[in-house]
């Protein structure tokens, strides 16, 4: 009797043993998982996070990193309507997004193409294209300067060649902004190339065989069989590309320091300009929540295409 | 990519225990001192230990010239250096006044944040009581840091910007040295007169300019504001910069001659003002005197050829009557003590910024060569006792006696009316756009910034 009833009782004593031994596992792993993304969620959340929070309440007071800062309503989103500089910068900013973002990528695709065909010493290509993203930024910002020298540099000798009315470059408001454009897809093409040419690498070969036995040319397959295998990494290219390019800041802070006069001040450097040399960082907070929505809004809308494309 | 985002992690988490580290330590000391004060307070005599803030301290001697200078003067009292970055000196001592954390003595690197210092951050002692003891002493100037009727920094150090120019090139091509009673028209005379003689002389006509102006805005903007005959408040505080006009005309003029290195080459390429002068590719320097002890030592260290050189007063205005005293720019270099200091600390800490700016501190700064804030004599002869220093009376004079204008007049929006007079330089100086658009384009900006009074 006594061990017919304690088999069952010792059964279910065994189980809730084992689902606590079961339970203590999941909360030891749970506790060590924690302390385990404990180092970096710390630093984010107050290294990022609650900054980033507290960035919503600098942005509409006024604060001189002194004392606490004092809320000013909207006076600082005012200041921004009637600021030429900051139009100037916001400008500056879509002007370099708008051709840095299409021409990097062009480029970044044709060499990436040009570089996954049976092409000699590829290998030794695809690592001098990636040579201009890892150079320090400042010596290549020097020696492009020297190159671009509206009197002396190579660039203008060798255009001379052709015209005799050759661009200021860095010493004038129109091609200043040209030149750091230029600068700057040199610099990342190398980057998103091999990012691409991974991306390219990933296709069967077998959708090509199938493409040309159905007919397709060369273009077609390109448009057809690359573009739409390669979505998951253009996507992701364009947007790292498109935040990057807002986002710009060290190669006109090195080339140019926004000028001649405010012609490549872009919204970062205006952003550090405000909040530093000047001691405002109300309203530098408010122009950084301004970088904020747009980088914000293009990305989402790069989201909703790129799903819509997907369905 | 995967790399890189291990390297932001570890680079996340290294931080954030810095940060907590540097808190840790932060609260430590600051606990500790406290307690020292208050003991310190207890009895006079008793040994002071203060904290001084400088920035590269093993390039820079000034800072520790001054902390064993006054501790040999004050052995009760030891100057304990703390050491900041040089460049990002301004925006780490904002973090540390913000904090409550500065030290107990710190410099003013310029006058550009001094308003906001000590009109905002209430993290400054007011120091008045030393300002009173330097009335009527024709030695000193602290009238830069008068604020609100009060002032929270002294000088310790005061450069003031002179002519370098080169003797040897001047003989040599034949052409009258500067005097004191020079405009910026007759720099001009001689510019041209060297230009066409120096070539003759044995200088390569293409890379030897008669003067070298560095493409900072100071090397026009200051001049101009400091010589207009008006005041900061009439000109710079109204956004009204007509008194530009006639500095920037002459500054492009020179530039098309040929007289000097053009702005937008000097700016791309980063010219080194030291290299032109001190290489002798330029005959003539307008900067600060803290170039003094840079050349000669770049002469010791023949970082910089061998030659005769001289300072002579920076040329004056010539639209405005010749002043009787130079005028010149400058932001002096100051000292602040921390307002969170009681007792025998502060007491000792205004002692330091007392001495460091009076002949003691001078002294020993003129003794390493650094421009000091206060001329007596005896510290101008200390100045030039130092091997390598131009022996002349032009010299002299030029270095000691001048009337200073702010570099940065103190007031609000100082920093966005710079910041836009800077923008204003570029276009300017590159020719993007006429000097009276480039103005108006700066005038229009400051107004629509709101921070005119």
């Amino acid at each position: 009797m006594s061990s017919q009833t304690a088999s069952p009782a010792a059964t279910r004593r065994h189980r809730s043993a084992n689902e606590k031994h079961a339970h203590a596992i999941t909360r030891r792993n749970t506790r060590n998982g924690l302390l385990f993304i404990a180092p970096n969620f710390l630093g984010f959340i107050f290294l990022t996070l609650i900054p980033v929070i507290a960035l919503f309440f600098i942005a509409f007071s006024r604060w001189s990193a002194f004392g606490m800062p004092q809320f000013n309503g909207l006076t600082n989103w005012k200041r921004l309507g009637g600021d030429k500089v900051f139009w100037a910068a916001f400008g500056n900013t879509f002007y370099y997004s708008l051709v840095h973002i299409p021409l990097t990528l062009i480029v970044a695709f044709l060499l990436a193409i040009l570089l996954n065909s049976k092409l000699k010493g590829r290998t030794f290509f695809r690592t001098v294209a990636f040579f201009p993203y890892i150079t320090s930024i400042v010596a290549a910002a020097q020696v492009w300067s020297m190159l671009f020298d509206a009197r002396s540099g190579v660039i203008n000798q060798f255009l001379r060649l052709f015209t005799s009315h050759v661009p200021g470059w860095l010493g004038s408001t129109q091609w200043a902004m040209v030149a750091v454009i230029i600068v700057a897809t040199w610099r990342e093409a190398g980057y998103y190339m091999i990012l691409l040419l991974a991306g390219l690498q990933t296709i069967p070969h077998t959708l090509y065989e199938a493409a040309e036995l159905d007919g397709a040319n060369a273009w077609q397959r390109f448009w057809h069989v690359t573009v739409p295998s390669m979505r998951p990494t253009l996507f992701f290219v364009m947007v790292t590309l498109t935040i990057g390019s807002f986002k710009i800041l060290d190669l006109t802070l090195v080339m140019t320091d926004g000028g001649p006069g405010t012609s490549t001040l872009v919204l970062a450097q205006y952003i550090y300009r405000v909040a530093f040399e000047q001691g405002d960082f109300g309203y530098s907070s408010t122009v950084s929540l301004v970088l904020f929505a747009i980088c914000m809004i293009v990305t989402l809308i790069q989201f909703y295409y790129n799903r819509s494309k997907e369905d | 990519m995967n790399m890189n985002r291990h390297a932001t992690k570890a680079l996340a988490a290294f931080a954030a225990v810095s940060t907590i580290a540097m808190l840790a330590a932060g609260c430590g000391s600051s606990s500790s001192s406290s307690q020292q004060s208050a003991k310190s307070a207890d009895s006079t005599n008793q040994k002071v230990t203060i904290t001084f803030a400088g920035w590269s301290l093993d390039q820079t001697p000034e800072f520790k010239t001054l902390a064993d200078g006054f501790h040999k003067a004050h052995p009760n009292i030891t100057v304990k250096l703390k050491e900041y970055s040089a460049d990002d000196y301004d925006k780490q001592l904002t973090a540390d006044i913000s904090a409550g954390a500065q030290p107990d003595v710190f410099p003013m690197k310029n006058l550009q944040k001094y308003y906001t210092y000590g009109h905002e951050s209430g993290g400054l002692a007011d120091l008045s009581s030393i300002a009173n003891s330097y009335k009527g002493n024709k030695y000193i100037n602290v009238s830069p840091y008068k604020l609100d009727g009060k002032y929270y920094a002294m000088p310790y150090r005061a450069d003031a910007w002179v002519l370098f120019y080169n003797k040897d090139m001047f003989k040599k091509a034949g052409v009258a040295e500067p005097n004191a009673k020079w405009t910026w028209d007759d720099y001009t005379k001689a510019a041209a007169e060297l230009k066409k003689k120096l070539p003759a002389a044995g200088y390569d006509a293409n890379s030897v300019y008669p003067m070298y102006q560095h493409n900072w805005q100071s090397v026009i903007q200051s001049f101009a504001l400091a010589q207009s005959g008006k005041t900061a408040q009439q000109t710079f505080f109204k956004a009204n910069f007509n008194y530009l006009k006639p500095y920037y005309k002459r500054a492009l003029d020179w530039q098309d001659k040929g007289y000097t290195i053009d702005w937008n080459t000097s700016f791309t390429t980063k010219v080194q003002y030291q290299a032109q002068f001190g290489t002798q590719k330029a005959a003539m320097l307008p900067m600060g005197t803290w170039y003094a002890a840079t050349l000669v030592s770049q002469q010791k260290s023949g970082d910089a050829d061998k030659f005769e050189w001289g300072m002579a007063p920076i040329p004056q205005n010539p639209d405005t009557k010749l002043p009787s005293t130079p005028i010149t720019f400058g932001d002096p270099t100051g000292l602040a003590v921390s307002s969170k200091d009681t007792g025998a600390k502060l007491a000792a800490a205004k002692e330091f910024v007392k001495w460091a700016s009076g002949e003691g501190g001078s002294l020993a700064l003129a003794g390493i060569g650094t421009t000091p804030s206060y001329f007596s004599p005896k510290v101008q002869s200390k100045f030039f006792s130092a091997d390598g220093m131009p022996q002349d009376e032009l010299s002299k004079t030029a270095w000691s006696k001048h009337d200073t204008k702010a570099e940065n007049p103190v007031g609000p929006g100082t920093d966005t009316i710079q910041s836009d007079l800077k923008d204003a330089n570029s276009a300017i100086m590159t020719k993007s756009s006429s000097i009276d658009a480039a103005l108006k384009d700066a005038t229009d900006k400051i107004k629509s910034s709101g921070v005119l009074q």
